[in-house]
């Protein structure tokens, strides 16, 4: 979470989900783990202890964990594995969720994530779809996006080539509130790990990682 | 669950230890209710720790020297460091699986025989750490002053000069943290490893005329065989670094495998080549000669086998090794002092983290003056004595708090790994490293006892109250 506050629109997000708190430390290679945890649990554990109180008071359901690592990465991937959770949500600042961008490499992981976004009581959202991949899959999409002409909340669906993704992101995905993206193998985790960073100047909101 | 199984006490600053955590099923962290503590480091990084510690003095160090007082049976010397170090390997594994957290030696002393041996050691140790950086800073500096020679630099600059500007650079890059640190001494170890796999390959062949190469004749016994156990005690500080891969067993993935294995191949490996590296420079120059190319001898005898190109890169690795060991002792010195302080001996705020960089810089700190008084001191054999010397009793008394912890039999006490040839061989390791200290230089003695005298003086006026005996 990197130290800032929820904003008020992710509780918003969460308000009908089930979540787990994670709280990281990392420190460096040289010095261990326990001494880290020794110094900052106490911190910590009372940042997160906030953090879980308030999303309790909006009605979320909430566990927490906090784990002192080297590597980032592998822990969220280790955590990741051992609870199965639907996604994992990378925290921007949001007041509000208007306006939601849909990424994934088949209509199907698409229609999806849309389930997913009615299920969570964001239906009457407006969404973006952006489809993942290579040309062969240009003729898939524009099927499926022939079934969405007659709905009136969606304002963009576009095809963006994967090797440019982080480009389109930072360039045209500024005017959504939040990204809801499917987690497909390991360059678009590390994606989901680095975008945060790539694009904060755009102020982009939270990101939802369906797992 | 957090616990304890007996009295803890504190220090006169109302300060107590820590408790420890359970470990997992699947042994990839340490928890605690939802606190989990990630253990990051495979077989690989554990196994380069221990390679990386101990091969700058073997190899790049000590054989001028060593053979310079034993002749070729100096090859003898080292294998009797690398049987002791094995001997004392296979205890450490067993107590380091039963309790895989970050302290090592002093961990499993102070849990095993209390806090009184556990202080003596713990603070001990930190300082031979101490020494061992400096020593192995020295030899950098030994082998900064023949690259500037090579590159043709009239500057007549002192190898302390060149260890102490490195020491505090090191110290230096230490507290501002470094990225990607492992990856990097794994590199720098495969690259070691590499280069003295076609180094001593080719050198024996070469030993053995195969390659048309002229054997120098020399008695093997030539200088008797009281010196070759002096050489051994002497040679011994290149064995230190088996046991620091236990001193970060708290953040080794699967340590019930890894630890052991890490611990028992990095002794073999480096004891291989130690004494293939005192075979090859005693078949290119006599003892003499190599005595007087002193601590860089191994770059004559590299020119001698491979010609000139092969100088240069034994230089380069040389100084390679050189710094991965010093940078290895400077982290594993910080480490100690964090692992004394966690139980209250020493004052917790010691091992204090910097809020930015993350990395213990009072520890850091704390150990600049005291690696550049040694290195000023310049007396390169006494610091790798007295390094050995506060190891070596660490080692002997790891061995008997093995044995007092199988008599105690604590409901926690669950090895992984079990010696073989118990209580023998965990006596024989004791006997042996206490056995090993009578052969070092009178100065080396009485350094290393003050220092001794010095750990349970702090222990009795600070931290007496602190009982730690069977306490997981």
């Amino acid at each position: 979470m990197n130290r800032e506050s929820i904003s008020v629109g992710i509780y918003d997000l969460l308000s009908k989900s089930k979540v787990i708190l994670l709280g990281l430390h990392e420190l460096p290679e040289q010095t261990p783990v326990d001494q880290g945890r020794m110094q900052f649990q106490e911190k910590i554990k009372s940042k997160l202890s906030d953090y879980s109180e308030s999303m309790e008071e909006r009605g979320i359901q909430v566990s927490t964990k906090l784990v002192f690592t080297h590597k980032l990465e592998d822990t969220i991937k280790r955590v990741i594995k051992e609870e199965n959770p639907s996604g994992f949500l990378i925290l921007n600042p949001v007041t509000k969720i208007e306006k939601i961008l849909l990424l994934a490499k088949t209509p199907e992981k698409l229609d999806g994530l849309h389930q997913l976004c009615k299920e969570m009581g964001l239906s009457k959202k407006e969404f973006g779809f952006w489809l993942l991949g290579k040309k062969e899959n240009k003729g898939d999409f524009l099927e499926y996006l022939e079934q969405l002409e007659n709905q009136k909340n969606v304002i963009e669906k576009r095809f963006v080539k994967r090797d440019k993704l982080i480009d389109e992101i930072s360039e045209k995905s500024s005017i959504y509130d939040t990204i809801f993206m499917e987690e497909i193998g390991e360059r678009f985790w590390e994606l989901g790990i680095k975008l945060p960073e790539k694009i904060a100047k755009s102020s982009l909101g939270p990101i939802l990682v369906i797992n | 669950m957090r616990f304890f199984s007996g009295s803890v006490g504190g220090n006169i600053e109302g300060e107590k230890p820590e408790s420890s955590f359970k470990e997992d099923k699947g042994h990839s962290t340490i928890v605690e209710e939802d606190i989990e503590l990630e253990r990051t480091i495979g077989l690989a990084g554990a196994f380069t720790v221990g390679i990386g510690t101990m091969i700058g003095a073997g190899i790049f160090v000590f054989p001028g020297i060593a053979v310079g007082y034993a002749g070729p049976a100096a090859a003898i010397s080292f294998v009797i460091g690398g049987l002791i170090a094995l001997i004392v390997a296979l205890p450490t594994s067993e107590l380091a699986t039963a309790m895989p957290r970050s302290g090592g030696g002093y961990y499993f002393i102070s849990r095993g025989m209390g806090s009184f041996f556990g202080s003596m050691v713990g603070i001990s140790l930190w300082i031979g750490l101490i020494f061992a950086s400096s020593f192995y800073l020295m030899g950098f500096g030994f082998y900064g002053k023949e690259v500037l020679v090579d590159l043709g630099v009239r500057l007549s600059v002192d190898p302390i000069v060149i260890a102490i500007l490195f020491g505090l650079i090191l110290i230096l890059v230490s507290i501002f943290g470094t990225e990607n640190s492992a990856k990097l001494q794994n590199l720098v170890v495969l690259i070691l490893l590499g280069t003295l796999a076609v180094f001593l390959g080719y050198g024996s062949l070469d030993s053995f005329v195969f390659l048309g190469g002229n054997r120098v004749s020399e008695d093997f016994f030539s200088s008797g065989f009281f010196p070759i156990f002096s050489t051994a005690a002497l040679v011994f500080t290149s064995y230190l670094g088996f046991a620091q891969v236990a001193t970060i067993a708290g953040d080794i993935k699967k340590p019930g495998k890894n630890l052991p294995l890490a611990m028992i191949v990095s002794v073999l490996v480096v004891t291989t080549l130690y004494v293939l590296t005192i075979f090859v420079s005693t078949s290119v120059f006599n003892s003499a000669d190599l005595f007087l190319f002193g601590e860089t001898a191994i770059i004559e005898v590299s020119k001698a086998v491979l010609g000139p190109l092969g100088g240069v890169v034994i230089l380069f690795a040389g100084l390679l090794a050189t710094f991965s060991s010093a940078n290895a002792s400077i982290l594993a010195s910080s480490r100690a002092l964090y692992s004394v302080s966690r139980d209250a001996i020493l004052p917790k705020k010691l091992s204090k983290i910097n809020l930015k960089y993350g990395t213990p810089h009072i520890a850091l700190i704390l150990a600049t003056p005291l690696i550049v008084g040694l290195i000023l001191f310049g007396r390169v054999e006494i610091l790798a004595e007295v390094a050995s010397f506060l190891h070596l009793v660490m080692y002997g008394l790891m061995c008997f708090a093995l044995v007092f912890l199988r008599r105690m039999n604590p409901s926690w006490y669950n090895p992984k790994f079990t010696v073989p040839l118990y209580p023998y061989l965990p006596i024989l390791g004791g006997l042996l490293s206490f056995s090993l200290i009578f052969f070092m230089e009178l100065l080396t003695k009485l350094i290393g006892v003050t220092i001794l005298i010095l750990s349970i003086s702090w222990y009795i006026t600070y931290a007496k109250d602190i009982e730690l005996k069977g306490v997981e």
